[in-house]
């Protein structure tokens, strides 16, 4: 009888252990106010640059998979002319109101980050006015207490997402266009 | 004679000058100030959430000014969430008299929905009345 309830036990215990591991490996880390800035400045001309700082960033340790969203309207420009024409020409922000990122950290080992910073490649999909292009890129990671901070960049053209820019202003915005993000998302 | 012709150029130049000054204010103008403008719309944080989730309201909130009341439920360094719906983001940092629970009104541009986090986002924000 008692090796009976000892056994009992060890089960109990192991079935607890197993509900409470997978409830860790659940953990997901999330920043609502994640930085995404893009620049396609050409020397001489005008800063052609925009900051977004209300970017969401969700990251599970347990999928290795992050997924990003950045609404267009939260894109700022120094010249607001500029902010105009690029969420009525070239983004059209009221038909395609969201940019997201959805990607794999293949290699992310999330028990061994710490201080140091950790490059963790990825790879996903960036999608823009409805148009998909593939991203690869290396992030820099590092996690401080509950904080994991995510930095990168990566270049996208404007052809990857159909947008056509008039002749007029060819010559003032570069032809490749380079993206950076700063995430640091919080234990959820 | 001579003086008219004088009478032309000066006048060429005033023409070439105004148009220069409407050209530059058109190319430079000044970004729109939120904490300014007029409200559009007065809703509860909730309303607004709901709205977001029927299509056709949707647009009409977009890039418009709104004050928004409801309860704090999230605090961070430059943005609060309200009744965990609406997250609005301070023009600076978040007032730090700010707690939990308080019942506030802010105005701020309406940026769009988060999808992800199920939020209505709300940019360059300014605290109304806190109590």
């Amino acid at each position: 009888m008692k090796s009976v309830n000892i056994r009992l036990s060890l089960l109990i215990l192991v079935l607890v252990h197993g509900a409470i591991a997978s409830l860790w490996a659940q953990e997901k880390y999330i920043d609502k106010n994640g930085i995404v800035i893009f620049e396609a400045s050409e020397q001489l001309f005008e800063e052609v640059k925009a900051t977004n700082e209300s970017v969401t960033a969700i990251l599970s340790t347990e999928t290795k998979q992050i997924a990003s969203l950045a609404l267009i309207k939260g894109f700022h420009f120094k010249n607001s002319l500029m902010e105009e024409h690029f969420n009525e020409n070239y983004i059209e922000s009221d038909i395609y109101p969201k940019a997201k990122f959805k990607g794999n950290l293949i290699d992310l080992n999330a028990v061994e980050l710490d201080e140091n910073v950790t490059e963790v490649p990825v790879e996903g999909i960036l999608e823009v006015r409805g148009e998909q292009k593939e991203i690869h890129t290396v992030l820099k990671i590092q996690k401080i207490g509950d904080i994991i901070s995510i930095t990168g960049e990566f270049i996208v053209t404007p052809g990857d997402f159909a947008i056509e820019i008039p002749k007029i202003v060819r010559n003032k915005i570069a032809k490749e266009v380079l993206v950076k993000l700063d995430f640091k998302l919080a234990k959820k | 004679m001579k003086g008219k012709k004088l009478y032309v150029v000066l006048a060429g130049v005033l023409v070439l000058l105004i148009l220069a000054i409407s050209m530059y204010n058109y190319i430079y103008k000044s970004h729109r100030d939120i904490a300014t403008e007029r409200v559009a719309y007065t809703i509860s944080a909730a309303q607004i959430h709901m709205d977001f989730g029927k299509e056709d309201k949707m647009p009409k909130y977009v890039d418009q000014v709104v004050q928004i009341h409801g309860k704090i439920t999230v605090i961070e360094q430059n943005a609060i969430v309200i009744d965990d719906k609406v997250q609005a983001g301070f023009i600076m940092d978040a007032p730090n008299d700010l707690s939990i629970a308080d019942q506030v009104t802010i105005k701020g541009r309406c940026v769009g929905y988060d999808d992800l986090l199920e939020l209505v986002k709300i940019d360059q924000a300014t605290l109304i009345h806190n109590n």
